[in-house]
């Protein structure tokens, strides 16, 4: 049982993040909080796992009751034997490098005796499917693999109740299936499972009750077919994500006919692809509103095939084109080979008849990484502009200032980057590939984690980018982002591009709808494996 | 797998006897003995990269080594100009003294997991208080190398790396790029982690208990014998000779 008594909240800079706050959360109940950034359903889950008030410091009245344990008066330790966490960054949440001794932490911690340890792990492991992410290096999984461990770690502390804190920004498609899963088991178990979440898709078939905070208040609270049922527009006005991705692309765009760019795909029979729309691709005339692909590999050291092979790829100029595919299909390594970051990688780029080997890549494109704050180097916005320009001149001020204006920064040209929000340091970096006029521009994951405003924000960006003659590719796992700007539509599984076109109505749901098949596939062949293997850890 | 034995390897060292060794070779260092027994010493990184399965790092290794060596056998014989016979002497002896520990420090950090290093020193009695700042550590080496990697990247987007012309225009600036967004994101990732940490009791002062189960066997012992019998025959043969 979890109750919030009279429960405010301030942050030590000051600002009011909860107010008067009274809930009560019965022992087996499935919430989700929801609301936008900044509503207070962080705080809530940290009030409950107590590191406010013991970790994040600030001022706290009332009283939040654990299993009647004030967690006030009660040590961390204490009540982490109740409440068992999982968080949103998958980076920053181990404390081992072996997922194995993760999943053991805590009760290594608590001085649990080997054998029971042992023992839990089993439960655990055989419960959540976990055999093939043993005795890794969490340094070299993907985003969803380190998650499902963030899982496990919850599973084996045997605690009743499981926050869980914005789990699924950093997941794909499938990895949210399997997070659900997960949570659909706890719920079985009678667990008492809190989820702070903006994504409400996955979680909605599981929940008990919404509760959807706004200002550090609750102003709903509703079972989730109550929410569906306010539909789709007040939802979207409450600042809410879609309650689901299916069928939200409109149907506008739906009725274009779809032109396949991509004969090589289209002769390699892969299903989906029509031949009769094929165009020719090997017209060498000057077409200046295509970007060709050619021959782009990519060998890890050590390796003797490539990982990345994409023989030939046609894409419309200024237009968004948007890169999907499971964690670890090679999205990221296609990203960096485009930008020309990466030595090993190979090919050329054809961009309105130059072709691009890869230091010239390196000068035509930009990318605004996911973790934008890495790429902002200087004390201040105007000086981080400035740094991108290759001989500053009498107009350039100028120009800053016009760009600081149109990205409604004017007001912050003075501040330290490194202290902006985390949607104005998009825009900075946005800023920096603008000014150094590059035309293509690289998105990685621009709206992980973000709500249903602020992703419509970056979807108007990239849109205005587009208008500008940007030709801007977003890799990404989102589907309402896709569904707000993509034209075309690029799946890359294992390396390889799989599927490419026009985005429609059915190449989106397609996709959405394949790429869980993908991977289902994929697990049944590894179970067969562990089982011919007959081991049981 | 095994449940006993997770960690399928053939050949693995204790944490503690690895250390034992970097003690050894730190201390033989220290004393500017002849080069062939800095030549033995030098040899033992070698050696314990290969059974860790890294031969192109031992490779990489051998050759810096082995360059070395030689840049100090022939010293005499070669006259160059007298800066950069300094610069090779000074390099040489460099690599020659310190190039075995750092390696030895390298292939520990690799080699060695957080829980086996804190089963290892804490089965010695080892304090709490000082092993989890250890334990930090080793967590945080490949945080920091990842997240370099990719400010890396960004740098060379911006045309500030070493080789374009812009970072040569004001290297200490460029430097400083560099610096600031990693220790901005390294103490952020370090809040994060501790967050983390803490949510999983991290605090309790409860006695804590290890999974990893870690034995000094009959490897250590053969392992440390040979190189300590090996490095006093070579000093033995060619200081007598």
């Amino acid at each position: 049982m979890i109750e919030f008594n009279n429960v405010s909240f301030k942050y030590e800079d000051g600002s009011e993040i909860l107010s008067e706050l009274n809930l009560k959360i019965r022992d087996g109940e499935v919430v989700l909080l929801c609301g936008e950034s900044g509503c207070g359903k962080s705080t809530i889950a940290r009030l409950i796992n107590a590191l406010i008030p013991h970790y994040y410091r600030g001022e706290l009245e009332g009283q939040v009751l654990i299993n009647g344990l004030d967690t006030q008066k009660a040590q961390l330790y204490e009540i982490s034997e109740q409440v068992a966490s999982v968080f949103q960054n998958p980076k920053t949440q181990f404390y081992n490098v072996d997922s194995t001794e993760e999943m053991v932490f805590g009760l290594e911690n608590r001085g649990v005796p080997r054998e029971e340890m042992k023992k839990r792990l089993e439960a655990t492991v055989k419960k959540l499917g976990m055999e093939d992410l043993m005795n890794r290096n969490l340094f070299a999984m993907s985003g969803g693999e380190k998650q499902k461990v963030a899982c496990a770690c919850a599973d084996t502390s045997n605690a009743p109740i499981i926050v869980l804190d914005e789990p699924s920004s950093n997941l794909d498609i499938y990895s949210i299936k399997e997070l659900a899963q997960i949570i659909g088991q706890w719920k079985k178990e009678g667990k008492t499972v809190v989820v702070a979440e903006h994504r409400l898709y996955y979680m909605l078939p599981l929940t008990d009750r919404v509760i959807y905070m706004s200002n550090g208040k609750i102003s709903l609270e509703c079972t989730p077919d109550e929410l569906i049922a306010l539909g789709k527009e007040r939802i979207a006005r409450m600042g809410l994500r879609s309650t689901d991705i299916f069928d939200i692309v409109k149907e506008e765009t739906a009725n274009v006919k779809r032109v396949n760019f991509n004969p090589e795909i289209a002769k390699a029979g892969k299903p989906g692809t029509e031949p009769e729309a094929v165009e020719d691709g090997d017209s060498d005339g000057a077409d200046d509103n295509v970007l060709r692909i050619r021959d782009f590999s990519y060998t890890y050291k050590g390796d003797k095939k490539p990982t990345l092979t994409i023989g030939g790829l046609t894409l419309p100029k200024q237009s968004v084109i948007c890169i999907v595919g499971d964690n670890g299909a090679g999205k990221s390594t296609f990203a960096r080979t485009l930008c020309g970051l990466d030595k090993r990688a190979d090919g050329i780029l054809e961009y309105g008849g130059e072709r691009l080997k890869r230091k010239g890549r390196l000068k035509k494109t930009f990318m605004v990484m996911q973790d934008v704050a890495l790429q902002l180097f200087t004390d201040e916005v105007g000086d981080e502009l400035e740094s991108c320009i290759d001989d500053p001149d009498e107009g350039s001020q100028e120009r800053i200032r016009e760009l600081l204006e149109k990205l409604n920064l004017s007001d912050k040209a003075e501040r330290h980057p490194q202290s902006l929000s985390g949607g104005e340091k998009q825009r900075v970096a946005i800023g920096s590939a603008v000014i150094a006029e590059r035309d293509i521009i690289v998105f990685d994951e621009p709206t992980s984690g973000l709500d249903y405003r602020h992703m419509t924000s970056v979807a108007g960006l990239v849109r205005s980018l587009k208008e500008s003659g940007k030709t801007i590719f977003i890799i990404t796992h989102d589907p309402e982002l896709i569904a707000m700007c993509c034209d075309e539509l690029v799946q890359i599984e294992n390396g390889k591009v799989i599927e490419a076109g026009r985005m429609t109505h059915d190449v989106y749901d397609k996709w959405l709808r394949s790429t869980t098949a993908h991977k289902e596939k994929k697990k049944v062949e590894n179970e067969k494996w562990y089982a011919m293997d007959g081991t049981d850890l | 797998m095994n449940k006993e034995a997770p960690r399928k390897r053939r050949f693995h060292l204790d944490p503690r006897i690895k250390v034992l060794i970097l003690v050894l070779i730190a201390t033989v260092e220290m004393f500017s003995l002849n080069i062939w027994v800095m030549t033995a010493i030098g040899l033992i990184p070698v050696f314990l990269y290969l059974t860790d399965h890294r031969v192109s790092g031992a490779i990489k290794y051998s050759i810096v080594f082995g360059l070395s060596v030689l840049a100090h056998i022939f010293r005499a014989d070669i006259q160059l100009n007298m800066v950069l016979n300094m610069v090779i002497v000074l390099l040489g002896g460099f690599v020659l003294k310190l190039f075995p520990a750092f390696a030895t420090g390298e292939y520990i950090l690799k080699s060695t997991s957080v829980s086996e290093m804190m089963s290892a020193f804490s089965a010695i009695g080892l304090n709490r208080k000082m092993l989890i700042p250890l334990s930090v550590m080793f967590r945080f080496f490949p945080t920091i190398r990842r997240e370099h990697a990719a400010i890396h990247d960004a740098a060379m987007m911006r045309g500030v790396s070493i080789g374009r012309k812009r970072f040569w225009k004001n290297p200490g600036q460029a430097f400083e790029y560099r610096i600031i967004p990693l220790m901005i994101t390294v103490a952020n990732i370090g809040n994060d982690l501790s967050a983390a940490a803490l949510s999983r009791g991290l605090d309790n002062p409860a006695r804590h208990t290890t999974y990893t189960d870690v034995k000094i066997g009959i490897t250590d012992v053969v392992t440390l014998i040979c190189i300590i019998a090996v490095v006093t025959a070579v000093f033995v043969f060619t200081t007598l000779m």
